[in-house]
């Protein structure tokens, strides 16, 4: 990998996603790229339960996907609008399918009284 | 709220004068500037950069080391918070007379429904306020009339007179227990979380290092009032007491009835205010490493991740204590095991701070470097000898 790809790795890789709404929805747990030796492009961020789980040590990722969930989310690369300390997105985290486990768990906690 | 007396850090105060007098207030000395020097670096980091801890020891030490470490400061964290309502149930059970498991669940409800129905501001400022009846503590350890000359050598590091090598153990035992108790990993957490729920600008970073002075200088004057209390009706009659409410005897003899009930009702407070920041820190820690929408100031349906976490952290910690495990030992285990974690936490902290690209100017000075670094080689070599000791001196029993 050449050195400019390996900056950009480096730079995201870890970093909180900031909707356009600047609401967290998770952290950068890999980067996709394409291309070959000479010539490689970063084309998404992937983030979600399922690539957090996939980091855990192989004996606790069962645990980690019951608890956490199990589904990978591709970001492609052309949402992203700014990288400082943290990367902010072009869309609403729920029209990148990053907001379906705080969904669920919401919809559980909108039963109890003063949730709003 | 950070900055007040805790379970463990009273057990361990008053124990710590019942053994050993006042020889061991330059712990608390050497602890409140170091907790001093990291807390300012956390809040700060948190107004300029909009970095909690847990953002920080993810970016900085990656997955892996950083899973550990939250996996560790999580453990520390619900046992801390176990004990605290272990330690409500107590006084309440002092107070009342009511059974003891009855009222840990009445204490955790009561700790669920204040932080479900309370905003982070008011959450601040109950027990903030209410745990100032501890000073009914420093008031008490005036009153009994210590000798200020001996009081004052004790600030001066020392290893007393003692009769055997394992009183020297339990003397080490005791420095470093006291000084992880000052130094609680969770606070800097807890802190800079909360700088962010109150959206704190750079402009804020003089009121950063007030609150810090003030509130950790007034949380190691309760430690060293009951040291002094520990050393001057304890030590006398060879005694160590393991209950939290034996402090509440230093008030009692300097002011009666009415020292009592301020002492009680002050660490009802204390107590509340630290399971209600441990609980909230595990959720804090959680939701930062994984990147969740986090904070009280959004609502539990603008976080629902994180307020599922807190929840979480209440309802483990109430069935751990119900199960009649001994509160206080609870909270001398998590202390101990605490130290360790804490050089993995401050190391980031230290880094992000002393970074210009991010920090601009409000980076690191000489003397927050200084002090950093000198902190850092101090915890660390706590952290080797916490668990020898622990193991050398069964918890401090010689």
């Amino acid at each position: 990998m050449k050195a400019p790809h390996l900056d950009i790795v480096r730079m995201v890789l870890d970093r909180q996603l900031l909707d356009s709404n600047y609401i967290e929805c998770g952290r950068v747990e890999d980067v996709e790229l394409e291309g070959g030796p000479d010539e490689l492009k970063v084309t998404a961020v992937i983030t979600g339960p399922g690539a957090v789980t996939d980091h855990f040590p192989r004996w606790l990722q069962p645990l980690a996907r019951r608890v956490f969930g199990h589904r990978t989310v591709r970001v492609p690369w052309a949402e992203v609008l700014i990288i400082t300390s943290r990367i902010k997105l072009k869309s609403r985290a729920a029209a990148l399918g990053l907001a379906d486990e705080d969904k669920r768990v919401a919809r559980w906690l909108r039963k109890l009284p003063g949730s709003e | 709220m950070g900055g007040f007396v805790e379970i463990g850090e009273l057990v361990f105060s008053v124990n710590a004068g019942a053994k050993f007098g006042f020889s061991l207030l330059w712990v608390v000395a050497l602890g409140t500037v170091g907790i001093i020097v990291y807390g300012e670096m956390a809040g700060r980091v948190a107004a300029v950069a909009k970095q909690p801890v847990f953002s920080l020891i993810r970016e900085r030490t990656g997955f892996t080391v950083g899973l550990g470490t939250l996996i560790a400061a999580n453990i520390v964290s619900l046992l801390t918070c176990a004990a605290e309502i272990g330690g409500l149930a107590i006084i309440l059970r002092l107070l009342s007379g009511w059974p003891y498991r009855l009222l840990i669940v009445a204490a955790f409800v009561a700790l669920l429904v204040i932080v479900w129905f309370f905003s982070f501001k008011w959450i601040e400022r109950f027990f903030g306020l209410l745990g100032l009846l501890m000073i009914v503590f420093i008031a008490a350890a005036a009153a009994l009339g210590p000798d200020w000359s001996q009081v004052a050598l004790g600030f001066i590091p020392n290893v007393p007179q003692v009769e055997s090598r394992a009183e020297y153990f339990s003397y080490a035992y005791f420095v470093v227990a006291l000084m992880s108790s000052i130094m609680l990993p969770y606070e800097t957490y807890f802190y800079a979380s909360g700088a962010i729920e109150d959206r704190w600008e750079p402009a804020d970073i003089n009121v950063n290092r007030v609150i810090v002075v003030i509130g950790f200088v007034l949380g190691s004057l309760l430690s060293v009032g009951l040291i002094l209390i520990g050393a001057q009706l304890f030590l006398p009659v060879k005694l160590e007491p393991d209950l939290p409410g034996a402090a509440a005897l230093g008030p009692v003899a300097a002011f009666g009835k009415t020292g009592l009930l301020l002492a009680l009702a002050g660490m009802l407070f204390a107590f509340g205010g630290a399971a209600v920041e441990n609980a909230l820190t595990g959720a804090y820690n959680l939701a930062q490493f994984l990147g969740w929408s986090w904070g009280k100031f959004r609502g539990a349906a603008g976080a629902p991740r994180f307020t599922l976490a807190w929840l979480v952290m209440f309802a483990l910690a109430m069935l751990i204590v119900v199960t009649g495990v001994d509160p206080v030992m609870v909270v001398e285990y998590s202390i101990i095991f605490s130290v360790i974690i804490l050089p993995l936490s401050y190391l980031p902290l230290l880094m992000v701070a002393s970074d210009e690209l991010i920090m601009g100017p409000f980076v690191n000075g000489w003397l927050a470097k200084t002090l950093g670094w000198f902190y850092l080689i101090v915890i660390c070599i706590a952290a080797l000898c916490a668990v020898p000791l622990l193991v050398i001196t069964h918890g401090g029993k010689g």
